[in-house]
């Protein structure tokens, strides 16, 4: 443990017969007790983690489901300018089939078109209409179900070939289209993947540097805090935060200038 | 054998006795440490115990970027600072510790040469004690956390030039003391 490269020999020999002494038994024990008290004990991060978890889950699934709300207008009345198709026709559950087959035979659609007798709804047309529009609309709240940083990428890389998208977006559409996975969704799950290739080397290290930077200014807004406590003379507050902190950051070098602001009256 | 950064990593993620290891190793430096750094046992043995708290606390946030000890010293710096600090930095007594041990005394089956060596621990004694505050916790931060010149400047936050100094100063003193 003990270096003697810059010590005299002499010295530092008479520093270790000096310098023998122990912590009490007492103390020893009380300091290993807490090291495995703690260990039993979850720390404030992990006991709050689920709790946290639900109530995030809770505050998107309830943000999606007024999103859509808001959306709902919006798609009832655009629906009937592209095909003039009641809004309710989208609902039923078309069989996937033909659905699967209309793009590939598209001369037999144009017949059914012209037929008069038959109703609109359950026909190839309605078949060959949600196998292009539905889609977009089925993705679309898919497409805010996930984190909007997502969403920006998007537009940047559209022009990127859909190598993944199909399976993504027939699993994102489900039921209505699972085969017609129309191209602009394919461009959708793909572009994010395509611009974190492209990102360049000094952004991917960014982030370290950014943590270091923001744990910093944290732990300066938080002895701004402080001082602003003492300030106000709401010194039980303040010594309690300062306890917090040196708990929180053992390490960090208060330093004298914030010192004189922070410390205990 | 594990180093300390492993033992801390594996204390961190659940194994008490990694943790023991530690703490076997590491306790009496660092009791000596604070002990001559505030200079009374009561004191010494609250910051003690304070300082492995603090570290104990930290275990989730600590990361091997620098060596244990200079972790662990750090932390055992701040407190002391702290300590300093919230008695207006007038606390540190040059006196001789009445509680501390006495002093034991090189294994010398000559009584005149005993007493000799006895006489050299109470003037290297006297000599740590009468040292300036920075001077003092220099040499103890390299005797007993065994830290360089660099790793006492990053646990002081000195600058290392400074930290050389303190430490040469405080070596040259001590030699004189004891009469090396």
């Amino acid at each position: 443990m003990r270096s003697v490269s810059e010590s005299g020999d002499k010295l530092t020999r008479a520093y270790r017969d000096l310098s023998r002494e122990e912590p009490t038994p007492a103390l020893d024990r009380a300091i290993l007790a807490a090291s495995q008290r703690a260990l039993r004990r979850p720390s404030l991060a992990r006991r709050w983690a689920a709790p946290v978890s639900i109530a995030a889950m809770l505050v998107l699934a309830i943000g999606v489901t007024l999103e859509m709300q808001h959306e709902q207008p919006g798609i009832e009345t655009s629906a009937p300018q592209r095909g003039a198709i009641p809004p309710r026709a989208v609902e039923p559950q078309p069989a996937p089939l033909p659905q699967a087959q209309a793009p590939v035979t598209p001369e037999p659609q144009p017949k059914l078109k012209r037929e008069p007798v038959a109703p609109p709804p359950a026909t190839a047309p309605r078949a060959k209409r949600e196998a292009i529009a539905p889609p977009r609309e089925a993705i679309a709240p898919a497409r805010e179900a996930s984190p909007r940083i997502e969403a920006a990428p998007e537009r940047i890389a559209p022009a990127t070939p859909p190598m993944q998208a199909p399976a993504a977006a027939a699993g994102a559409a489900a039921a209505p289209a699972p085969a017609a996975a129309p191209a602009p969704a394919a461009a959708d799950m793909q572009a994010p993947a395509a611009s974190n290739v492209a990102r360049p080397q000094a952004l991917r290290a960014a982030p370290a540097v950014a943590k270091e930077l923001r744990a910093q200014s944290e732990e300066e807004r938080e002895l701004e805090r402080i001082a602003t406590l003492r300030a106000q003379g709401r010194d039980t507050e303040a010594d309690k935060a300062l306890q917090e902190f040196r708990r929180a950051h053992p390490d960090y070098r208060i330093p004298d200038t914030i010192w004189e602001r922070v410390k205990p009256r | 054998m594990a180093s300390d950064e492993e033992l801390m990593l594996a204390y961190a993620a659940g194994d008490g006795r990694a943790f023991e290891t530690l703490y076997a190793k590491h306790k009496g430096p660092l009791y000596r440490y604070v002990l001559r750094t505030v200079k009374t046992g009561g004191e010494a043995e609250e910051l003690f115990q304070d300082v492995w708290m603090r570290a104990i606390e930290a275990r989730g946030r600590y990361a091997p970027q620098a060596k244990f000890t200079t972790w662990l010293y750090t932390i055992a710096h701040n407190r002391i600072v702290d300590h300093w600090r919230a008695r207006g930095l007038t606390v540190v007594s040059t006196d001789d510790d009445e509680d501390a041990p006495e002093p034991a005394a090189p294994p010398s089956a000559e009584p005149h040469l005993q007493l000799e060596a006895r006489r050299t621990l109470e003037r290297l004694a006297a000599a740590i004690a009468a040292l300036p505050l920075v001077q003092r916790e220099a040499f103890l931060l390299h005797q007993e956390g065994g830290l360089t010149a660099a790793e006492i400047a990053k646990a002081t936050g000195a600058d290392e030039e400074a930290a050389k100094s303190r430490l040469r100063y405080a070596m040259n003193k001590l030699k004189d003391a004891i009469g090396e």
